[in-house]
């Protein structure tokens, strides 16, 4: 848990050097997931299964290295953007995932393992739809052409692709490990993915 | 009169204007192939509520035939009448009740899930959330399938990314406004009223509660 609370901060910082502010939000919003069996238990050893958090870790590093040793092409438009959206798209529907644990656990709803799934799906792709406004912005900063007046047909393809990436890819890459998650918890009772864990 | 007969009344009365508009359309004017499927299309679907009742799979609820009427109606004028193209705003307010639609039908889909399901149970507040989870990847999916649809088949359903923004931002407003009606609807009204008034068919119950994850939750 405090691996992945650090790796998540230290992905915030990552994101912001590399100049794609999707990152800072979305790390936010997974230290605010992160730190919530802390403030509802006020105990300090406990935290998410395991089994949830397994691939985070991976994730996080697979990022800051890249980015890293790619020296920034892994930002905004870049050419390998594209990685960066697939990999944020993962860590956004862990930190979904474990904010319905929190959910079911304190906030008087009960939510089964598979909407528990499906709504993992969708807390990921509702965040990258909203981060279409700061894409939007960027764009604008940016000079490229966003409005109908000064679009060449021909280059609105491109244009709407600056757009559309973040969700297109997050869409199906969401859909993969949907599957890729299904597979791995159904062996696996859901008070065991939903109790919080003591660490060492 | 019954209320469904009131419901009917809507869709065939719906349906019906937009043939006649359709036909106008085709023998009137050079209306190309895209225009007029879209006002048979629109037309067909306005009947749909009086199908699903008819086979007694469920009884839409007044508001949501009213609302879905008024979104498919609008949209097939705008694109028979070049409304679109003449009045700026007429794209941003179909945009939004196609958004209202999808949210109603999400919030009344989560109502049932919630009654049938016994892994569920949903807090007036996730409800909240949901619907806007719901509708906000919805329109993910739909403008995605917009953005593919033009690079596979060459057309031009997504203008400018000005106009994507707008879109989402309609998409928005639309679960905002639903969400806002569901809080209205917790403290008016009985979720269970609105179930039995649905009249759901049997099989779908079924399906619901066999769904159910409540064993796992041991």
């Amino acid at each position: 848990m405090v691996t992945c609370f650090v790796l998540t901060a230290v992905c915030a910082a990552t994101g912001a050097y590399a100049g794609d502010l999707t990152w800072v939000f979305s790390s936010v919003f997974g230290i605010a997931v992160l730190i919530m069996p802390y403030r509802l238990t006020k105990d300090r050893s406990v935290g998410f299964a395991s089994e949830i958090l397994l691939p985070l870790p991976f994730v996080l590093v697979s990022f800051i290295v890249l980015t890293l040793a790619t020296g920034g092409r892994m930002g905004l438009f870049e050419d390998l953007w594209p990685v960066s959206i697939a990999l944020q798209a993962w860590a956004l529907m862990i930190y979904g995932y474990a904010a319905l644990i929190v959910v079911n656990n304190h906030r008087g709803s009960l939510i089964s393992k598979r909407w528990m799934l499906l709504f993992s799906m969708l807390v990921a792709n509702t965040l990258m739809s909203l981060y279409v406004f700061y894409i939007f912005a960027e764009m604008i900063r940016l000079g490229i052409p966003v409005y109908d007046d000064y679009t060449v047909v021909s280059d609105s393809a491109l244009h709407n692709w600056y757009l559309m990436a973040q969700m297109t890819i997050t869409l199906f890459f969401t859909i993969a490990y949907g599957f890729v998650l299904r597979r791995r918890l159904r062996s696996i009772p859901k008070q065991t993915l939903v109790s919080y864990h003591k660490e060492a | 009169m019954s209320r469904f007969t009131v419901q009917t009344t809507i869709c065939l009365s719906a349906s019906a204007v937009l043939m006649v508009m359709t036909e106008l359309s085709a023998t009137h004017t050079s209306r190309l192939n895209y225009e007029i499927a879209t006002g048979i299309f629109c037309a067909v679907f306005c009947l749909v509520p009086i199908l699903l009742n008819r086979l007694r799979i469920m009884t839409v609820p007044a508001t949501l035939v009213l609302i879905s009427i008024v979104s498919v109606f609008f949209h097939a004028y705008g694109v028979l009448l070049m409304r679109y193209d003449l009045v700026r705003t007429w794209d941003i307010f179909t945009h939004t009740t196609s958004s209202v639609v999808v949210s109603l039908c999400a919030f009344y889909a989560l109502l049932c899930i919630d009654r049938f399901d016994k892994g569920m149970r949903t807090s007036p507040l996730m409800m909240h959330v949901y619907i806007i989870l719901i509708t906000m990847t919805f329109s993910v999916v739909w403008e995605v399938f917009e953005l593919l649809a033009d690079n596979i088949w060459s057309i031009h359903m997504q203008y400018s990314p000005w106009d994507t923004v707008k879109d989402f931002g309609c998409d928005a407003l639309g679960a905002l406004i639903i969400v806002a009606y569901a809080g209205l609807f917790y403290r008016y009204r009985d979720p269970d009223e609105l179930i039995e008034d649905l009249d759901l068919h049997p099989g779908l119950v079924r399906y619901l509660e066999a769904h159910s994850d409540a064993g796992q939750d041991a």
